[in-house]
């Protein structure tokens, strides 16, 4: 019983690690980051509007780039 | 195009993915498992699913303040719309494998075939594989239901998508007899990731206290500037492709998990 508790709770951690994080923790990082500056600019009205959408662009293309295939380098199925 | 319609789309394609995914899984296990484990297996799996959207979605839109909501479901759809938008511009950019429902489908149906023949009897390994197979993909899209259902306090209408996109991708795998490698997963895929993505940012910034002009109408503007941005990354990232040389990669998943 207690063995199966444990095993659940670890599959649920599993799960949200891989869900949140996984393989592109550059994207849980920018997550975050856009959260606080989410807060940190709200009565900025011009800033906020720029800032949280460029913010994510940076992000997605940097962790992209990251993920291209590089001559030289093994091609990962499903990074 | 109002916000609950956009919201609709998204869910709707997001399901029709997963939904294509999982058919697939269950299709395998039902043509060498028996068909009445297969389907028990993803009807177990759908209760399952169900009953997290109920006992996770409605407490939340009752008992959590609505800009608290926003920012935490908010900051789940951006990292989910982020990944799926990451994975979409390396596929069509040929820096990542295409999803191969085909390869899928032989693969799981020679792994299962390998346990040996079934009578009539319930089979418990076709039963495990179709209830994995539609709980991991599914799993996803309750997630996508509840936040985006519960940000917008319209959960039923983002249920009733997925479940709408369920039975349209389950009719038309039962008519085509197949398990539909013709659906453009990935253009779905990027299309529902440029959602997801917009929605998120949209929410951050509205739990967060932040006025976007406009209000809802920021979010087709997002859409538009997100779609800008991929179709970029894509082009960007072709000129770097040793695959668009080579004709291109098509490598089948073979992890059996749900793929953000």
């Amino acid at each position: 019983m207690t063995a199966a508790v444990v095993r659940g709770i670890r599959a649920f951690g599993h799960f949200w690690w891989d869900f949140l994080v996984g393989d592109t923790p550059e994207l849980f990082l920018a997550m975050v980051v856009l959260v606080g500056l989410a807060f940190a600019l709200r009565t900025d009205r011009t800033a906020d509007i720029v800032v949280l959408p460029l913010l994510a662009i940076v992000a997605l293309v940097g962790s992209a780039w990251r993920g291209r295939v590089r001559p030289g380098t093994r091609h990962d199925a499903d990074r | 195009m109002s916000a609950t319609v956009i919201l609709m789309l998204a869910v709707f394609g997001a399901c029709c993915v997963e939904a294509v995914e999982a058919l697939t899984i269950v299709l395998a296990a039902g043509t060498t498992r028996g068909w009445r484990s297969a389907l028990e297996g993803s009807a177990a799996a759908l209760v399952v699913l169900g009953v997290l959207v109920g006992a996770v979605g409605v407490p939340l839109i009752h008992y959590v303040p609505i800009d608290a909501l926003r920012v935490l479901v908010g900051a789940l759809l951006l990292v989910l719309g982020l990944s799926w938008l990451r994975k979409a511009i390396l596929r069509a950019s040929g820096h990542k494998a295409k999803h191969d429902e085909d390869a899928i489908y032989k693969e799981t149906a020679a792994s299962l075939a390998a346990h040996g023949s079934t009578g009539r009897r319930r089979d418990a390994a076709g039963f495990a594989v179709a209830f994995k197979g539609v709980f991991l993909e599914g799993m996803e899209v309750v997630l996508i239901v509840i936040s985006l259902g519960a940000s917008q306090h319209k959960l039923g209408d983002a249920a009733a998508a997925a479940g709408a996109a369920v039975v349209l991708v389950v009719t038309v795998g039962a008519l085509v007899a197949r398990q539909l490698s013709e659906v453009p997963e990935n253009t779905i895929k990027t299309l529902v990731g440029i959602m997801l993505t917009s929605f998120g940012l949209f929410w951050v910034g509205e739990g967060a206290g932040v006025h976007w002009p406009g209000s809802d109408l920021a979010i087709p503007v997002l859409i538009g500037v997100f779609a800008l941005v991929t179709a970029g990354a894509v082009a960007l990232l072709k000129t770097q492709s040793p695959a668009v040389a080579a004709g291109g990669l098509h490598v089948p998943r073979t992890d059996g998990q749900a793929a953000p």
